[in-house]
């Protein structure tokens, strides 16, 4: 295991583009229990190597090994052990879109995310993957496999709509969390059945773990050929089938991010010269605010908006609110005047990583939905 | 004026109600209408020397819309009016002083041949001040011309939240709109938030609550950077100047924002009125001063001493304007009707 790991320093070393890591990658047999090749995609519009060296601190250590695929060595002391993980960030096929990789443990990773990307708002920001496109990639993947291979969804993170309510009024009214529940579902479905099975149940995902299974005339194998996380956060881990799945799902995955980015550029009233953007509408594809109960969670849900100070405006029946992202230094209004849609209004400073924050964390918190800019030809319906 | 949190909500949520009404009034006259009206939140215009309320004054309705050369509208919303109806008074002959030939219109002498002077009137009270006015008239203490005519509004949930506009009193001289109102005509709210969707001002100073919570939310936040930190008070010490910040305020928010086409910022900019006016803004600053968020340097310089406020914005500068009120009876608060 641990040679595994030292060839592939070796190679982040030694490789002069990234072509030669992924040749390298593409040839290896299924990695040993525990090991798996990790992808972080983060949004970031700074020099990178400055924003990377600028977290080393104490206990932290982070040297260049290969300035050609900008590769790195990350020495970080814990209490009781030391983590030495080499990775590399390439540039993805959008612009200030970045891919952190690595082949490690997960506890590995986990400490090098945290420390070099996460809570690192608004240098970076980890966009999210919508329902919509994780669910087209997984298909497209499974279009793929033919008969060679076959897909088994092995392990969710959802939140579900609840079937039963609260019976009492008032903790019905108290809390968005009586209406949904977050749930860890162990399973071994295909991609087809869980995909309808959510939507009769009104799920989303927020982190999913399938496996690919070899077919030998028509009898699978008993032992996975690979095992894939993907969670909402852009990041996707896998054990084997390194070009298989980074053709398939890396590639599928990409453009959904380009489409959010192009969607959120430019939309500030000071970056206009004052003419204003069309709104950000977040559509849903019911009367989701119809009902009032849904309209004072998404309230509540708003009031816990992290660093952000807010102005509410109208609650009820109608809800404009301002919010400013203290973080950002952004601000822009929410409005809801359709049962259907949120509408996010620009103001003089709203900036792509602002947007990406709010909308997802609508989407994770409170309900996924599209998201786009509003049309006035909407309203003739 | 509000003096308990409830009123203040209520009064930050009229005022917007009544920015609503009047951009969802202009969209029911001016969509699909070519070419297209010019129009105004708020216009300076000149009475008569035969105006029977003020002769040959400047004088400045809500809006005014001119549909053609010949025919224009001035409008005054009445979104909330005194609940003493012996106050009214002086709202009815705002409406008759505007009767009038008045001067400033986009044509080339500013006279306009036809006009309707449209009060916009809020449901609940627009039955009780049709016969109020009505009343005055029988009393012959008033005349009210066939220029007149009430239009009702109220805001409506069919489906989508919507302004609901019907037509109370008189008869419109455009038979377009007639025609439009003959049965009363919904616009979408969100239709002027995809048009209109900044502008957060008219041209009537706001409660003092509504312009700090957009200063504090959508203009010192872009002003705050580390570099202005004060590590001793825990602020962003935010430099502003008065006239600066008014004017910000009026591109993104107020006069500016509504004029869209070149056209219409070089129009007579004489005509045309400022919102949020700067003596607003100052006495904004002042206030924030008074409750220890701003230091005056000079008469139009401020520092504001920037943090992240959690508590809906509203709600804290409101109570924060009650305590205040509690601790100083006796002063007088700062004006928030000014006649500038």
């Amino acid at each position: 295991m641990d040679n595994m790991i030292d060839l592939y320093k070796a190679k982040l070393t030694s490789a002069s583009n990234y072509a030669d890591i992924a040749a390298f990658l593409s040839i290896q047999p299924p990695f040993p229990p525990y090991l798996y090749y990790h992808l972080q995609y983060f949004y970031c519009t700074k020099k990178l190597s400055s924003v990377l060296t600028e977290t080393s601190k104490e206990k932290l250590k982070l040297s260049m090994i290969n300035d050609k695929v900008p590769s790195y060595l990350f020495c970080y002391k814990e209490s009781h052990k030391n983590i030495n993980i080499s990775f590399t960030v390439t540039p993805s096929s959008v612009q200030n879109l970045y891919i952190m990789s690595s082949l490690c443990f997960s506890y590995e990773w986990k400490a090098l995310v945290d420390h070099l990307l996460k809570n690192r708002y608004p240098i970076i920001v980890l966009f999210y993957w919508k329902q919509r496109d994780l669910t087209k990639a997984l298909k497209i993947l499974e279009g793929s496999l033919k008969a060679n291979y076959k897909l088994l969804i092995k392990e969710l993170s959802i939140k579900e709509k609840r079937e039963k309510q609260a019976n009492n009024e008032e903790s019905r009214k108290k809390s968005f969390l009586d209406k949904y529940d977050s749930l860890r579902e162990w399973t071994s479905k295909p991609l087809s059945q869980v995909l309808d099975e959510a939507l009769e149940r009104e799920q989303w995902f927020k982190k999913i773990k399938f496996q690919l299974y070899k077919y030998s005339n028509n009898v699978p194998y008993s032992e996975p050929a690979a095992t894939c996380n993907i969670s909402k956060f852009g990041s996707i881990s896998f054990n084997n089938l390194h070009d298989l799945l980074t053709s398939y799902l890396c590639k599928e995955l990409e453009p959904s991010y380009e489409a959010s980015i192009r969607l959120y550029t430019n939309r500030g009233l000071g970056e206009r010269n004052y003419k204003p953007s069309k709104p950000i509408a977040v559509e849903y594809d019911h009367d989701l605010f119809n009902k009032d109960q849904n309209l004072q969670a998404f309230r509540k849900l708003v009031e816990r908006f992290p660093y952000s100070s807010k102005a509410l405006y109208h609650a009820n029946p109608y809800f404009h609110a301002s919010i400013a992202d203290f973080k950002d230094n952004s601000s822009y209004d929410v409005f809801i005047a359709n049962p259907k849609r949120i509408l996010i209004i620009p103001q003089i400073r709203t900036s792509i990583e602002a947007l990406e924050r709010f909308v997802s964390f609508i989407f994770f918190e409170f309900r996924e939905g599209t998201v786009k800019e509003m049309d006035e030809t909407w309203l003739t319906t | 004026m509000a003096n308990n949190l409830d009123e203040i909500n209520k009064s930050c949520g009229n005022y917007l109600d009544t920015v609503h009404a009047l951009l969802c009034f202009i969209s029911l006259v001016c969509w699909e209408r070519t070419p297209e009206p010019y129009f105004s939140f708020g216009r300076r215009m000149h009475t008569s020397p035969q105006n029977r309320i003020k002769k040959e004054e400047e004088v400045t309705p809500d809006a005014v819309i001119q549909l053609t050369n010949n025919i224009g509208l001035i409008i005054e919303t009445k979104a909330s009016l005194p609940e003493n109806a012996s106050f009214w008074r002086k709202e009815a002959d705002q409406i008759i002083k505007y009767d009038d030939n008045l001067k400033g219109w986009w044509t080339t002498d500013e006279y306009i041949t036809d006009y309707n002077v449209v009060v916009l009137i809020e449901i609940t009270k627009s039955l009780e001040f049709n016969s109020y006015v009505l009343e005055l008239q029988a009393n012959g203490e008033i005349t009210l011309g066939d220029a007149i005519c009430g239009i009702s509004f109220v805001r409506t949930q069919r489906l989508t939240e919507q302004i609901y506009f019907q037509p109370l009193w008189g008869r419109t001289k455009d038979s377009a709109l007639s025609s439009k109102l003959k049965n009363g005509m919904p616009i979408p709210l969100e239709k002027v938030k995809v048009s209109y969707g900044n502008i957060k001002f008219y041209d009537h100073e706001p409660d003092v609550e509504h312009l700090i919570a957009v200063m504090w939310n959508d203009v010192f936040i872009t002003k705050k950077d580390p570099s202005n930190f004060d590590p001793e008070t825990k602020r962003y010490l935010i430099s502003v100047e008065v006239n600066a910040l008014a004017h910000e305020l009026q591109r993104s928010f107020g006069c500016i924002a509504i004029r869209r086409t070149p056209a219409d910022t070089q129009r007579e900019q004489h005509r045309e009125v400022e919102f949020p006016k700067i003596s607003w803004v100052r006495r904004a600053l002042d206030f924030l001063t008074t409750i220890g968020y701003a230091e005056r340097r000079s008469e139009n310089e401020y520092t504001v001493l920037y943090r992240l406020i959690r508590k809906d914005l509203i709600e804290h500068f409101a109570s924060k304007r009650i305590k205040e009120k509690k601790r100083k009876p006796e002063e007088k608060e700062p004006t928030l009707f000014d006649e500038s």
